[in-house]
């Protein structure tokens, strides 16, 4: 039996596409992971009317609109916290946040360490072009040094932000990078995350072919290396995890370094909601009051006399 | 009869406060308590003036009857309230003549002196140390303190003859308790809040009372996840209220606006404090109605809920979480210091007033945003069979998908303006949306708006003046102002505010005032003061 709602037949991947046409750039990475999502969705059978799937803004953060669930399309930067508010009032929900770069690692990246470290059952999806695509080609927090952007016509002089190692240390429970190009990879590391238990992490180095010209399919082809299979690395092993993950951008420097791609880091722990549950347990709290119970309180306030 | 008691921060003054006003609750008396602390744990100067009648009363006079000064500091500091025949109790260690000296024990060094003061007090005002007893015995390390409460009783003599009423009028709360209890018998399911003074004791209150109360208190990161994922419980179908002050409230506004294009109901509690900036964080103001009024981006329908009282607090509280629901709009409830955290004796008559929401008829396909006559559009949570809902911070169309084009931007623009419409029509014509006073029959009336009532209504009735008080800001009563203010020769405005914002909202709403009355040093309005000045016009 697993932990989420599964339908008895299985609906086909296209069955939760919606009628709206993606407004993505022809060769534009995203167009994978929406049908990597919806892959997975069949093949884990997701009822459409249990998945909630929440963006902030940006090209990536459209994917939920080509998508048959429920979503949100919030602000920039706030899908998660609005995830996790959908995940505490109906923890039976799937909730998935698509989101871009700019997105969690920018403007929103304040939300991280929190959602992370309180290990809410959450899959987040992050579509990482290494550019801001939607508002025209300004470096992102993860861009490697020196690209050009529109305003940075010199190439930017900060350092990148490494995705994988953050959430690591953040405390993420599951992390795992993967790669456009290869929509099989993908397709299995965005399962594994759906069916994990707790915080999951997906970054997807997903091209953004309009704007950000060396970080391109062309790039990763040759460089991708698949950590588990590979490598041979263990996902249950943290300090491997941490190490591989700070060797992730050192293809930005070295030509001969590989693009690593994998499940990092998986390790089913209690999550917030267990520890909820604990808790109501350990107190003897009530989920709905009943009436008596809320009558009790009412006389409790009156005053005596009266 | 007022009462001042002065000490160092962390020496249970407010403590002392609290328990003296229960004491005379129980013994059927009205009590009001104006708390003063500064922004600090130790080491500050805390006082509080309890004042109590026969009548109802909701305010303190500057100028008191007894002062107790518990240390050397609160002698020069409270002279100032002292008149000419003001008895004053000091410590046995302070040299001042013609005072009373009283032996302040504390429990621990220079902490909780509450058990002692509460004696002195008893003894001095002729009450029988029994009735102390109560509120004693709710102190931790019970005997020690018992024993304190027993001696310092012991050491002064009576002077005065307060007697015991019999009957009660009610029991010592706080506007934010009744905000708290109000929006649980609303149908609160989740109260999200990051501490800030002074709602902070909402987000205490119901956390100490998740349990019995059945609902879920949340801290998050900061206040921009505080009002995110209230969006995303609300979205998911329960109902949530948010509460800060005003710098809390400035970062969440651009979720504000979010709640109102995508139409996620919502309650926040702001609870005023004296700015602009970080400011004086544990005083009074009333300077955020403009903000509560205008913030965020864009154009979307809201109310905004003033209320003056803890009774009203409650009432509208619960009444909030209705409106966010029905009309699945962002309602703002506009409080303070003053009201959130001064001691008043209220009866309150609880009843839970949960209305659903219009939801989904599952007949035909669902459109979130589905046009109809009023603007409001039937709700489907997720999780919902055969339903696909999708909401966007984007304009969008019936569905919830983005659009922009000229004609689906007015379609959706228009269908809020209904719903506008809707709320102002259905809010002005069925809810209580002014407070008008039966007394008055000079032609001079004062308007005022949220926790000010508390004063202005009772010099007013004592000086026979009108009183209008708006509970609605948005949308604004104002026909019923006009009405009320007609045959009125001369309107004063009573506020807490440096620059004037009710007197803006009224000049919006094209009502004429003539004079001001403005106090803005994070104090509200003393009685005494407040009639010196009416008087004088
Ligand atoms: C508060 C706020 N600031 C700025 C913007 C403008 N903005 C929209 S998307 C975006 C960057 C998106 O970058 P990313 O998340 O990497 O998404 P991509 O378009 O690359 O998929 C910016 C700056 C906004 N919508 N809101
Ligand atoms: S700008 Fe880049 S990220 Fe945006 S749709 Fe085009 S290719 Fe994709
Ligand atoms: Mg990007």
């Amino acid at each position: 039996m697993a932990h989420f709602q599964q339908l008895e037949v299985q609906l086909k991947p296209a069955d939760y596409r919606s009628d709206i046409e993606p407004t993505w750039c022809p060769g534009c990475g995203d167009f994978s992971v929406v049908a990597a999502c919806t892959k997975a969705f069949s093949e884990l059978k997701l009822p459409p009317e249990n998945i909630v799937q929440v963006s902030g803004i940006g090209c990536s953060s459209r994917a939920p609109l080509f998508m048959k669930s429920y979503s949100v399309h919030t602000l920039h930067g706030r899908a998660l916290p609005v995830a996790v508010g959908i995940k505490l009032a109906n923890p039976n929900l799937t909730v998935i946040v698509q989101t871009g770069d700019g997105d969690l690692f920018s403007i929103g990246s304040g939300h991280n360490p929190h959602a992370a470290r309180r290990n809410i059952d959450l899959t987040v999806i992050c579509m990482d072009n290494q550019i801001y695509g939607l508002t025209k080609n300004q470096v992102s927090p993860t861009s490697r040094e020196g690209l050009y952007g529109s305003l940075t016509p010199y190439g930017t002089i900060d350092k990148p932000l490494n995705p994988i190692a953050t959430m690591l240390a953040y405390g993420a429970t599951f992390v795992a990078q993967t790669y456009s190009g290869n929509p099989k990879h993908m397709t299995e590391v965005i399962k594994q995350a759906i069916v994990h238990r707790g915080f999951s992490f997906v970054n997807v180095l997903s091209p953004c072919p309009t704007f950000n010209r060396v970080d391109t399919f062309k790039y990763y082809k040759s460089r991708t290396k698949d950590i588990n299979k590979e490598l041979g690395h263990d996902p249950t092993d943290y300090s491997k995890a941490l190490e591989l993950a700070f060797h992730d951008l050192d293809h930005y420097y070295d030509p001969n370094a590989p693009v690593p791609i994998g499940i990092f880091f998986k390790k089913e722990t209690e999550t917030y909601h267990d520890r909820v549950n604990a808790v109501k347990a350990r107190y003897k709290a009530v989920d709905k009051p009943t009436p008596e119970l809320i009558q009790s309180f009412v006389d409790a306030c009156k005053p005596k006399a009266i | 009869m007022n009462i001042l008691i002065g000490g160092k921060a962390g020496a249970g003054i407010k403590e002392a406060g609290k328990m003296l006003a229960q004491v005379l609750a129980s013994m059927g008396y009205s009590v009001f308590g104006y708390v003063d602390y500064p922004s600090l744990i130790r080491g500050g100067h805390n006082f509080v003036i309890l004042r109590f009648s026969e009548k109802d009363i909701y305010s303190v006079d500057r100028k008191v009857d007894i002062i107790v000064a518990t240390d050397r500091r609160s002698v020069n500091l409270h002279t100032v309230s002292s008149k000419e025949n003001t008895l004053w109790i000091v410590d046995e260690k302070i040299d001042m003549s013609n005072a009373l000296k009283a032996p302040f024990k504390e429990v621990a060094p220079a902490f909780f002196k509450s058990s002692s003061i509460l004696g002195v007090i008893l003894k001095v005002l002729g009450i029988s140390p029994e009735k102390g007893i109560p509120v004693v015995e709710r102190l931790p390390q019970r005997d020690r303190n018992f024993f304190i409460y027993t001696e310092a009783y012991k050491s002064v003599p009576s002077l005065f003859k307060i007697e015991d009423k019999k009957i009660k009028k009610g029991i010592i709360t706080t506007g934010n308790e009744c905000i708290a209890l109000g929006a649980v018998d609303g149908g609160l399911d989740f109260y999200v809040a990051y501490p800030m003074t002074p709602a902070t004791s909402v987000l205490h209150y119901l956390a100490e009372r998740q349990k019995e109360l059945g609902i879920k208190a949340v801290h998050p990161e900061n206040e921009i996840a505080v009002i995110s994922m209230a969006v995303g419980i609300a979205y998911a179908g329960k109902r949530v209220m948010i509460g800060t002050s005003g710098g809390g409230f400035a970062l969440m506004t651009e979720t504000l606006s979010l709640s109102g294009m995508a139409e996620i109901p919502l309650v926040i509690y702001e609870a005023q404090r004296a700015g602009p900036s970080t400011g004086v964080p544990t005083y009074t103001s009333q300077s955020d109605l403009l903000f509560s009024l205008f913030a965020g981006h864009g154009e979307f329908p809201r109310v905004v809920i003033a209320p003056g009282y803890p009774q009203e607090a409650y009432y509208l509280a619960r009444l909030a979480m209705n409106i966010a629901w029905k009309y699945q709009i962002p309602v703002i409830l506009i409080g303070d210091k003053h009201l959130g955290e001064s001691y008043f004796t209220v009866n309150l008559n609880r009843e839970r007033v949960v209305e659903n929401p219009i939801m989904w008829d599952k007949k035909e396909e669902y459109k979130r945003y589905c046009f109809t006559e009023n603007g409001i559009s039937p709700l489907a949570f997720p999780g919902t069979p055969g339903a696909v809902v999708k909401v966007t911070s984007y304009e969008h169309n019936e569905k919830g998908l983005t659009v922009e084009s000229a004609e689906s931007v007015l379609l959706m623009q228009d269908k809020r303006l209904r719903k506008l419409r809707t709320i102002k029509e259905q809010l002005l014509k069925n809810e209580k949306t002014v407070m008008i006073s039966e007394y008055g029959k000079s032609d001079i009336a004062l308007i005022t708006w949220g926790s000010t009532a508390g004063v202005v209504e009772e010099v007013a009735k004592e000086m026979d003046l009108k009183v209008i008080r708006p509970l609605f800001i948005e949308p604004f009563p104002a026909q019923e102002v006009k009405r009320a203010i007609a045959d009125v020769r001369r309107i004063v405005v009573v506020e807490c505010s440096a620059s004037g914002q009710l007197d803006k909202v009224l000049s919006m709403n094209g009502i004429k005032f003539h004079k001001t009355l403005r106090k803005y040093d994070g104090r509200p309005f003393f009685r005494d003061e407040l009639k010196r000045i009416l008087e004088k016009l």
